[in-house]
């Protein structure tokens, strides 16, 4: 065999593209010369190693870990373990707050890995703020949740479950990442609004300062489309339609104050959304027995919409009709 | 429905150890079994840790960790190689065997050793000469191939492979100089 051949097989061997005939050929040169077989692994390792093939985005390691998190535990994700523990935390919030203790409980979980989780109560806010100095608003039933001892190291990994307001430090070296349950956030440092209640049907993130790339996760956790938006944009995702647009958001939505303003609600129900509305507007509201007890309800609304705007925005679905027979009086009743 | 009963402190344990351990794992058995299965065969080997060593969580994070994930990752490469072999009868027969000699070549390096590898290369990329340097960082790193780095010089195919063929030998034996 000549020089230029073995040259040609094993370069191809290394890159993989070597066809079966020439594999026949360079089997047949490695068993007769056992130093050309040692030749060619050891060229072969120093390519590979040329490769640098251990590099990878945040995002590829995330999506992978998910993967295999849901394998061990037949379908579950860490983020859903992380729920189901949250959930009991939340009926130690409740506690907290007949004691009088308002609006956020801070909890911390015991060992090395613990995760401090932030949880605001329906109607509350509250801000926090993060090792690294980034300060977070807090919305009405919303939930944040970092490890503080991992917080720093590459990147700064938060997850929320609800809507928050971020003004991130900028520190180039270690990006911020706003994990949700449909979408990845990472920025370097910038303002912005993200709101995605893991029951709503719709997703945003409002940016005001920076730069934000902005991958949206299908329901496997992979990546399926990124893209990055700009000051002064609204990214809206449909969660149901898969849909997702980028807007320009309107002056009043940029001055507005992020935690007067709107009111909040999440999975709850009608009586329950009836009896603050009837706080918020000094109104009287009053449902029909079989509809009240109906959860699900999840979504933003401006008060400055006007009760009965709102009262038609909850019938969406025409699942009761509103009769007012005066002034100041709200009556849902189901309809047949 | 099953209910199973786990310390999510376990599954963060299990997590973290994969986040730390998943690049360069995968980047070993890419070396041997294409790319989609090296991701499958890297989760099963953490898959099984779960089911059947979970105590393994509580090795510290350092060499005896990383040799015996490395290790098993190995193994996982073989047992897939050699079904691989039973199976494909002719065709790809002989990829097979020469990819199950090269995986037990790579066993002569410890993790750590590799590790050291890769850092002995980039520094002696940078010693290669220049043409020949550049030529080998646009094909192994940006991934060109050599007939598009031809192109890219004006120059023929055969002088960009015998420029990464030669770029490799020096690297072997600048490597083997300092193995000494």
């Amino acid at each position: 065999m000549t020089e230029e051949r073995k040259q040609s097989l094993f370069l191809e061997y290394i890159d993989g593209t070597l066809d079966a005939e020439g594999m026949e050929e360079l089997h047949a040169l490695t068993e007769e010369d056992p130093s050309a077989k040692e030749e060619l692994f050891s060229l072969k390792e120093l390519a590979d190693a040329a490769m640098k093939g251990d590099e990878m985005s945040p995002f590829e390691k995330d999506r992978r870990a998910a993967d295999l998190i849901r394998t061990v535990t037949g379908g579950r994700t860490l983020a859903g373990m992380r729920a189901r523990e949250i959930f009991r935390y939340a009926a130690v919030a409740v506690v907290a707050a007949f004691l009088g203790i308002s609006g956020a409980v801070i909890l911390r979980r015991p060992g090395n890995d613990s995760m401090t989780v932030v949880e605001t109560l329906p109607g509350a806010a509250t801000s926090v703020t993060l090792p690294d100095g980034t300060s977070v608003t807090l919305k009405s039933a919303s939930v944040l949740q970092y490890a503080p001892s991992a917080f720093d190291r590459r990147e700064r990994t938060v997850m929320l479950d609800g809507e928050a307001f971020f003004k991130v430090v900028a520190d180039p070296e270690h990006p911020f990442i706003v994990r949700t349950p449909h979408q990845a956030v990472k920025v370097l440092g910038t303002t912005f609004n993200v709101q995605d209640f893991k029951e709503d049907s719709l997703s945003t993130i409002i940016l005001m300062e920076g730069k934000v790339s902005l991958d949206l996760l299908d329901t496997e956790g992979a990546s399926v489309r990124s893209l990055e938006i700009h000051p002064g944009e609204k990214c809206i995702y449909d969660k149901t339609t898969g849909r997702m647009k980028v807007e320009k958001i309107s002056r009043g939505e940029a001055a507005q104050d992020w935690n007067s303003s709107i009111c909040y609600f999440r999975g709850e129900s009608l009586d329950r959304i009836a009896s603050r509305l009837e706080q918020y507007f000094k109104v009287t509201i009053e449902v029909d027995p079989g509809l009240g007890k109906e959860g699900g309800y999840s979504g933003a609304v401006s008060l400055g919409e006007g009760v009965e705007r709102i009262l038609n925005l909850l019938n969406y679905d025409n699942s009761f009709k509103l009769v007012m027979p005066e002034d100041g009086y709200y009556l849902l009743k189901a309809t047949e | 429905m099953k209910t199973m009963i786990t310390s999510s402190q376990e599954l963060y344990r299990l997590e973290s150890a994969y986040k730390e351990n998943l690049p360069g794992l995968l980047a070993y058995a890419r070396r041997f079994v294409p790319e989609d299965v090296a991701g499958d065969l890297v989760q099963d080997v953490f898959v099984r840790l779960w089911q059947s060593y979970r105590a393994f969580l509580n090795v510290p994070e350092g060499q005896t960790r990383q040799a015996y994930l490395f290790r098993s990752v190995r193994n996982a490469c073989k047992d897939w190689l050699k079904h691989q072999l039973a199976v494909s009868r002719y065709e790809g027969e002989t990829l097979y065997l020469m990819k199950q000699e090269e995986i037990d070549f790579s066993s002569r390096r410890t993790p750590r050793e590799q590790e050291a590898l890769l850092e002995a290369v980039s520094v002696q990329v940078g010693q290669l000469p220049e043409r020949c340097r550049e030529i080998f960082i646009m094909h192994y790193q940006k991934r060109m191939k050599s007939v598009e780095i031809a192109e890219y010089y004006g120059i023929s195919q055969r002088t960009v492979e015998s420029q990464l063929y030669k770029a490799l030998q020096i690297l072997r034996s600048e490597l083997s100089e300092k193995d000494k």
